[in-house]
């Protein structure tokens, strides 16, 4: 790239790399007074626009390497980038919750104990050392995890991070991690096996159990495990359990997401909107399920050697997408909630994190009570009821969910829909 | 509350010698139910103490004959579980 180019680093790395006939998705900056940006004279060859955004005079279009050379020419154009691909990181999916702040406020989960009932966890990831308190194996393939589900969640709830410097840290990140294989390394395991790992969790005297698995809905929480889940929670155990990933479809929630006690989450998106694939309820009984949301869409976290689940982008970490990765949110989120306040009962917990959840605007069967947020329940802001936005300056917070930024990110997003 | 669905002790019926995983809710004593089970021909792979319940493998014609007795109180199926991310 000359000097003076007005083209990205990485669009000109690509520029090398196509034939001359591909059509690159790039993002076009005009200069800082052109507010609404059209083309002028005839459509130049090799381009296609879609879309114009309205706040910032930027321009999105696809364009051959001979027209972006033709862009650059022009004198209102001030840089041209490529238009890459994003993915929500557990580092971007924790500031929606507002976890920096409670981070700032020293809550960490230490002292608190997690149990994750699962496909097993690595032992040997960085993001865990010293914290494993103890392992078993209920599917008789030893205690390392050989798929990765296990071990990503184990992260999302406790993580340290510390194979990224920080930056895919975990909810409770001090807190100690109990590991129950009942999942096979194919991700698959029988209803008895996982009662028997949370069984024996209960016996460690752990303080949270992580469930991100389940059966087809609809269920009416009267089953083995579901009930299992039931009396865990009334044992002094608080149960956090997945929805269900057959969403958008109402009563899909099936086995354990159906529990009764249990607290039940389904999955958001980093626009704070239900994930299109998160369960909804009501149960087969008719019960609203899940109980809160919380994020679960595109989630970076710790990687098992070895395996690759998800979509793995480093040696140390993988993304992944499911009720599953909201799941273990809910428990570190348990953990930080126990930490400060520990005479809470399970009960309490799960009422914090309902009254103090934010209306995403959507069905109570897609979002419960809504999506749960860190600080909120940390200060025990209690929400104004579903419809209810409150007035401004009210403790109940924002109420509908519209905050500024969702507001102006929800603006962009429609305008691209009608592109 | 019927102690098994009727769709699974149809399959009982149908295939008295086939394997059926099953998940027994019993009262009494968790640890001496579990004997009991495995004397009336039943495979036993947990007990489980917070639900005071027993996971076995049985035939469908030994599975009709648990549920007559008084200190079961449920029968069902013990069914595949998966992870719900990737």
């Amino acid at each position: 790239m000359g000097q003076g180019s007005k083209l990205s680093n990485g669009l000109a790395r690509s520029l090398g790399q196509v034939s001359a006939d591909d059509q690159l998705p790039i993002i076009v900056r005009y200069a800082p007074d052109r507010r609404i940006v059209r083309h002028k004279g005839p459509p130049l060859p090799g381009i296609r626009e879609s879309y114009n955004y309205r706040l910032q005079p930027f321009v999105h279009m696809h364009a051959t390497p001979h027209a972006i050379e033709t862009l650059e020419q022009d004198a209102e154009i001030v840089r041209i980038y490529q238009d890459l691909p994003v993915r929500a990181l557990l580092d971007s999916a924790m500031p929606i919750i507002q976890m920096p702040q409670v981070r700032n406020l020293g809550w960490d989960g230490r002292g608190i104990r997690i149990a994750i009932v699962d496909t097993g966890i690595d032992p040997e990831h960085p993001d865990f050392e010293g914290r494993i308190a103890d392992m078993a194996d209920w599917v008789g393939e030893g205690v390392v995890d050989e798929n990765g589900h296990g071990t990503h969640c184990a992260s999302i709830a406790a993580g340290s991070g510390a194979a990224s410097e920080g930056r895919y840290r975990g909810v409770a990140p001090a807190a100690v991690l109990y590991a129950a294989k009942v999942l096979r390394r194919n991700g698959q395991g029988m209803m008895s096996d996982v009662m028997a790992g949370i069984d024996w969790a209960v016996d460690q005297s752990v303080h949270i159990i992580s469930l991100s698995l389940g059966g087809p809905g609809p269920s009416d929480g009267r089953d083995a495990l579901s009930e299992m889940c039931d009396a865990a929670m009334a044992s002094g155990v608080i149960v956090c359990v997945a929805a269900g990933n057959d969403g958008p479809l109402n009563r899909t929630v099936g086995s354990p997401g159906a529990s009764r006690e249990a607290i039940t989450v389904g999955a958001s998106t980093d626009q704070d909107i239900i994930a299109p694939f998160s369960s909804r309820g009501p149960t087969a009984d008719g019960r609203v399920k899940p109980d809160i949301v919380l994020p679960g869409h595109l989630i970076t976290a710790a990687r098992a050697k070895g395996t690759s689940m998800g979509t793995p982008i480093s040696a140390h970490y993988s993304e992944a997408s499911g009720t599953s990765m909201a799941t273990p949110v809910a428990a570190g989120l348990c953990a930080l909630l126990l930490q400060k306040e520990p005479h809470l009962t399970p009960a309490q917990v799960k009422a914090r994190l309902m009254e103090t959840a934010i209306d995403l605007g959507d069905h109570a069967h897609a979002q419960g009570s809504g999506r749960a947020d860190a600080l909120r329940a940390l200060e025990n802001q209690i929400s104004p009821p579903p419809g209810n936005p409150g007035a401004p300056g009210d403790p109940g917070g924002p109420g509908l969910g519209q905050g500024c930024l969702t507001a102006l990110v929800q603006m962009l997003l429609q305008g691209k829909r009608q592109a | 509350m019927a102690k098994v669905d009727p769709d699974l002790r149809e399959q009982w019926k149908s295939n008295p010698r086939q394997s059926f995983a099953l998940i027994v809710r019993v009262t009494g004593d968790v640890a001496e139910r579990r004997e009991m089970l495995a004397e009336l021909g039943c495979q036993v792979k947990h007990a489980f103490r917070l639900t005071n319940s027993v996971s076995v493998r049985c035939s469908g014609a030994v599975a009709l004959t648990l549920t007559r007795r008084r200190w079961v109180t449920k029968v069902e199926r013990d069914s595949i579980i998966r992870a719900l991310g990737g």
